[in-house]
């Protein structure tokens, strides 16, 4: 009992103290205007903030799944904008011409070989076919060149063995775009007559003489060009607009012809 | 009841009344910003008797605080601010205690223990003061600078007051 009271005795201004505190400060939540409302405030700051960190960690682990979204929105999108007629001239059939799009996640690439693939993660039960485009929002990467059931390789723009046929926007000369194996972001077209007015910069894109992609889509940019050996033609380089270094979305382009035009070009 | 006591009673009740009459109405804003204000009253804790008990002093702190409150329409604030001082008045004196220790129905004063000791004394339970009462009033630490200025202002001031009167009484 003594021991409890010399305790009591000892610590008993400790107890006092924390007692008038405390008092003291509910006098100062209560009756002072400002500091009341610092506090009410504060304290829902506090949660506020909780409640955001926890939702941006909810983000976080939602993102797979938001990229997943923004990747579908981004395929329909870009099947409007290659739906859309080109230009007022256009074939009012033009739109018959329509592509599917199928966005897919690269998941191997390689830029080193001169013969380069790049492996996407949809294959045929997703509808990917041999010989489909592939785009992503920058332009062209590349054709569809083997399918399995879930994944596909796509020949990349940057392999020696790819030809795709391009023309200068809105010019309409055109020509074959392919690659000569050295630096990958050179590509080469050529074919281009001589009396062609080239700018550097002018913009090259796809022209739709093939179905694998869609007239307008961008390739690249005149980085220089110049006569080639035989003098009738001009060996055009251009900086392609896709970064083949850093692929991670892009888009398949399933095209939905008219057998008669899959058949006429198949007899070609 | 010794006439030490009733010295202290007579003073306390002196301080009080220049707080609340007189120093009160002196709040200098610099700047348009911050808040010059003359605060004296802590010493009538911070000079109580030092063989007086701890929780004694909690008390007397906690009720002075209010009464000065009462007068400055701010409840609470100015008790909370002096509670602390007073508890920490005793872990002050722990401290600061000569070697000699401290000798009993002797007041505080710069003669009792040497000047040193009693400018250093006041100084940090002043400041401790002063600068509570600053983080309560504004009551966030948001405007941590406005507070440090606010209370450096006044801590100065306050201080070189309550030294000087020290000095002649």
């Amino acid at each position: 009992m003594s021991f409890l009271a010399s305790l009591a005795q000892r610590y008993s201004h400790i107890a006092l103290f924390i007692l008038c505190e405390l008092i003291a400060f509910i006098l100062i939540i209560n009756f002072n205007q400002k500091q009341r409302d610092i506090f009410l405030h504060s304290s829902s700051l506090m949660s506020g903030s909780l409640l955001k960190k926890t939702s941006e960690l909810k983000d976080y682990m939602s993102l797979q799944e938001s990229n997943a979204d923004l990747l579908k929105e981004n395929a329909r999108l870009l099947q409007e904008i290659i739906s859309m007629p080109r230009s007022e001239v256009a074939m009012p059939d033009s739109n018959q011409l329509a592509y599917d799009v199928i966005p897919a996640h690269v998941i191997n690439n390689s830029i080193l070989s001169v013969r380069n693939h790049f492996t996407i993660d949809k294959g045929s039960l997703d509808g990917v076919q041999p010989s489909m485009g592939v785009v992503t929002l920058g332009g062209i990467a590349g054709i569809v060149k083997s399918v399995n059931e879930r994944y596909a390789t796509v020949i990349s723009l940057v392999n020696v063995d790819i030809r795709v046929s391009a023309s200068i926007a809105e010019k309409d000369y055109f020509g074959t775009v392919s690659w000569d194996g050295q630096a990958y972001s050179s590509l080469i077209l050529n074919a281009i007559p001589t009396h062609a007015d080239i700018n550097l910069g002018d913009k090259i894109v796809t022209n739709g003489y093939s179905t694998i992609f869609p007239p307008g889509l961008d390739v690249g940019e005149v980085l220089s060009f110049d006569v080639n050996k035989n003098g009738a033609f001009y060996d055009v380089a251009v900086k392609p607009l896709v970064d083949f270094s850093s692929l991670d979305y892009v888009y398949v382009l399933k095209g939905n012809f008219a057998k008669e035009l899959i058949s006429l070009i198949e007899d070609e | 009841m010794n006439r030490l006591h009733i010295g202290h009673i007579v003073t306390s009740v002196i301080i009080v009344l220049v707080q609340i009459l007189l120093l009160k109405n002196i709040q200098i804003v610099v700047f348009d910003r911050f808040t010059l204000s003359v605060i004296i009253y802590p010493i009538i804790i911070i000079f109580l008797p030092v063989e007086l008990r701890r929780s004694a002093v909690v008390l007397i702190a906690f009720f002075l605080g209010l009464l000065i409150d009462s007068f400055y329409d701010s409840p609470g604030v100015h008790t909370a601010a002096l509670v602390l001082t007073g508890f920490f008045r005793g872990t002050i004196l722990r401290l600061l205690e000569p070697r000699q220790g401290y000798r009993n129905n002797l007041d505080i004063s710069p003669k009792a223990y040497g000047m040193n000791w009693f400018l250093y004394y006041l100084g940090i339970l002043l400041f401790v003061h002063i600068f509570t009462y600053f983080a309560l009033d504004a009551f966030t630490f948001v405007y941590i600078a406005k507070i440090l200025v606010n209370t450096l202002m006044s801590f100065v001031v306050s201080y070189l007051i309550i030294a000087l009167y020290k000095m002649v009484i």
